[in-house]
C-alpha cells in the first residue's frame, strides 16, 4: 500500500476519533447514554451508580388494568439479565424485543406490555440522589417504544 | 507552494529525533501488546475453568500473536490477528467494555498498518499515537464540562463515599463535611452531594480545564516537555484513585512518546514488571490489590 494511501487511512481515523467524542455526546443528551463506554472518553464525568431495577406489566387490552409479571419463567429471567445489562450503559438505545418475546411466550394473553426501568441519577439541581424510569409501552403487533 | 492546512494541521505534533523513531515505536508497541495479553490472562484467572469456549480461543490467538510480536516473526499477521481477537472481545462484550479496549484496538490496528523502521510510516505512526492522545485528553475535559459534575464538586463529593477517594482527597475538607459525605450511602433520597471547600472546587475544576489545555500544550513544541510532565502527573493522581492499570500503562506509554528521547524501552521494562507484579497478586502471592 502506498504512503499516500495509509496517510490518508490514518487522518481520516483520526478525524473520526476527533468528531466522535461529540456525537457520543449528542447521544448522551438524547438517549441519556452512559458517559463511561464506548470511546467517548468520558470516564469519571458523572458518577455511576450500581443499583438498577425493572418491573413488567401486561394486560390482555386497553380496558384492563396493569398486572404485573412477579413469577417470571427462567427464559424471561434470562433475558431481564442481559438486557439490563445493556440497559445500565445503553439505557434509551437499549432494545427490550427480545425481553417482550419471551414475556409474550410466556403470557401469551397479554397484547400490551409495559416495561418500566428504574435507575437512580444524581440530580444537579439538587445534588440528591433520584430515581428515573425508562418506560416502554408494546402496543399489538409488539413493537416497544418509549413513553 | 503553500502546504495544504490539513497536512501542515496534522503534522503540529510532529517533531521528535528520526534516528531513535524506529526503536522508541518497536518499544511501545511491545508494551502495548504486553499489556494486551497480560489483560487477557489475568481476567482468566480467577475465573479458570469457568470460560466462555470463545474466550479460551482468544486467549489462545492473544498469547500466540503477542508472542509473534515480541519475537519481531511475522509482525503484521500477528498483529492483525491480535486486533481481531480484541475485535471479538468487544463485540461479545459490548457495550460493557473498558475505553482502554478501544484505545489498544486502534494502536493495534495502527502498527498492523505502519512500519516503525520506515522514515515516513514512522513520521506518521508518531503522529497517529501523538493525536490520540491529545484527542483522548481533550475529549475527557470537554466531557467533565458538559456534564456539569465537576463544576460544583458533586462528582467528587459522590466519589468520597469511596474510601481511595477520601484517602486521596479527604484532607482537602473539613472533618465534619468529609464526615457527612462518607456516610452518604448514594441511595434514592441521599445528598445533598455539595461541597463548601474551595481547595476541593478548585482541585475539580482544575483537572477538567488541565485536561483541556495541555492538549494544545502537547501540540505546541515550547510547551510540550511541560505538557508531557504534567500530562503524566494528572494520569498518576487519576490512576491512584481509578485503577484502570491496563488503560494507565497503555496511556503513559503512549505520552512517553512525546519526549524526544528514547523513554519507551525503560517504559517497556516498567510494564512487563508492573504486569507481573500484577500477575502474582492474581495468583494469591503478593496481597489482593483491586485493579481494572
Amino acid at each position: 500500500m502506498a504512503l499516500a494511501t495509509k496517510t490518508r487511512i490514518v487522518h481520516a481515523a483520526l478525524l473520526a476519533l476527533a468528531l466522535w467524542p461529540l456525537v457520543h455526546l449528542g447521544l448522551v443528551w438524547r438517549y441519556d447514554l452512559s458517559p463511561w463506554k464506548l470511546a467517548g472518553w468520558g470516564m469519571y464525568a458523572t458518577p455511576r451508580f450500581g443499583l438498577i431495577g425493572m418491573e413488567v406489566f401486561g394486560r390482555a387490552s386497553g380496558r384492563e388494568p396493569w398486572q404485573q409479571l412477579t413469577v417470571p419463567a427462567p427464559e424471561v429471567r434470562a433475558e431481564a439479565g442481559a438486557f439490563l445489562e445493556q440497559h445500565r450503559w445503553l439505557r434509551g438505545l437499549a432494545s427490550s424485543s427480545r425481553l417482550e418475546g419471551v414475556v409474550r411466550a410466556q403470557r401469551p394473553d397479554w397484547t400490551e406490555l409495559r416495561v418500566a426501568v428504574s435507575y437512580p441519577v444524581l440530580d444537579r439541581a439538587t445534588g440528591r440522589v433520584r430515581l428515573t424510569v425508562d418506560e416502554r409501552l408494546a402496543q399489538p403487533p409488539g413493537r416497544i417504544s418509549a413513553r | 507552494m503553500a502546504r495544504p492546512f490539513r497536512s501542515s494541521f496534522a503534522e503540529l505534533v510532529d517533531g521528535d529525533e528520526p534516528a531513535l523513531r524506529a526503536r522508541r515505536l518497536a518499544a511501545f508497541e511491545q508494551g502495548v501488546v504486553l499489556v494486551v495479553v497480560a489483560e487477557y490472562w489475568l481476567r482468566a484467572i480467577p475465573k479458570w475453568g469457568q470460560l466462555a469456549a470463545h474466550y479460551d480461543a482468544l486467549l489462545a490467538i492473544a498469547t500466540v500473536a503477542g508472542a509473534l510480536i515480541l519475537a519481531r516473526r511475522w509482525r503484521r499477521p500477528a498483529l492483525l490477528a491480535l486486533a481481531a481477537a480484541h475485535v471479538v472481545l468487544l463485540w461479545t462484550e459490548f457495550p460493557s467494555s473498558g475505553n482502554h479496549a478501544y484505545l489498544e484496538l486502534y494502536v493495534l490496528l495502527l502498527a498492523a498498518l505502519l512500519r516503525c523502521d520506515d522514515e515516513q510510516e514512522g513520521r506518521l505512526y508518531l503522529r497517529a499515537v501523538r493525536w490520540l492522545v491529545v484527542i483522548v485528553l481533550f475529549s475527557s475535559g470537554i466531557q467533565k464540562l458538559a456534564h456539569g459534575y465537576w463544576l460544583h464538586g458533586e462528582y467528587l463529593a459522590f466519589s468520597l463515599g469511596s474510601e481511595t477517594y477520601r484517602a486521596l482527597i479527604g484532607w482537602l475538607l473539613p472533618a465534619d463535611e468529609l464526615a457527612r459525605l462518607a456516610g452518604l450511602r448514594g441511595e434514592v433520597g441521599d445528598g445533598p452531594y455539595r461541597i463548601a471547600s474551595l481547595p476541593l472546587l478548585v482541585l475539580g475544576n482544575t483537572t477538567w480545564l488541565a485536561e483541556i489545555l495541555l492538549a494544545p500544550a502537547l501540540c505546541w513544541r515550547r510547551t510540550r516537555p511541560a505538557a508531557m510532565v504534567l500530562a503524566l502527573l494528572l494520569l498518576a493522581a487519576i490512576e491512584t484513585v481509578a485503577r484502570e492499570v491496563f488503560f494507565g500503562l497503555v496511556f503513559a506509554s503512549a505520552i512517553l512518546l512525546f519526549a524526544r528521547r528514547d523513554l519507551q524501552t525503560p517504559a517497556r521494562g516498567l510494564i512487563a514488571l508492573a504486569l507481573a507484579l500484577l500477575a502474582l497478586v492474581r495468583a494469591g502471592i503478593l496481597p489482593e490489590v483491586t485493579f481494572y
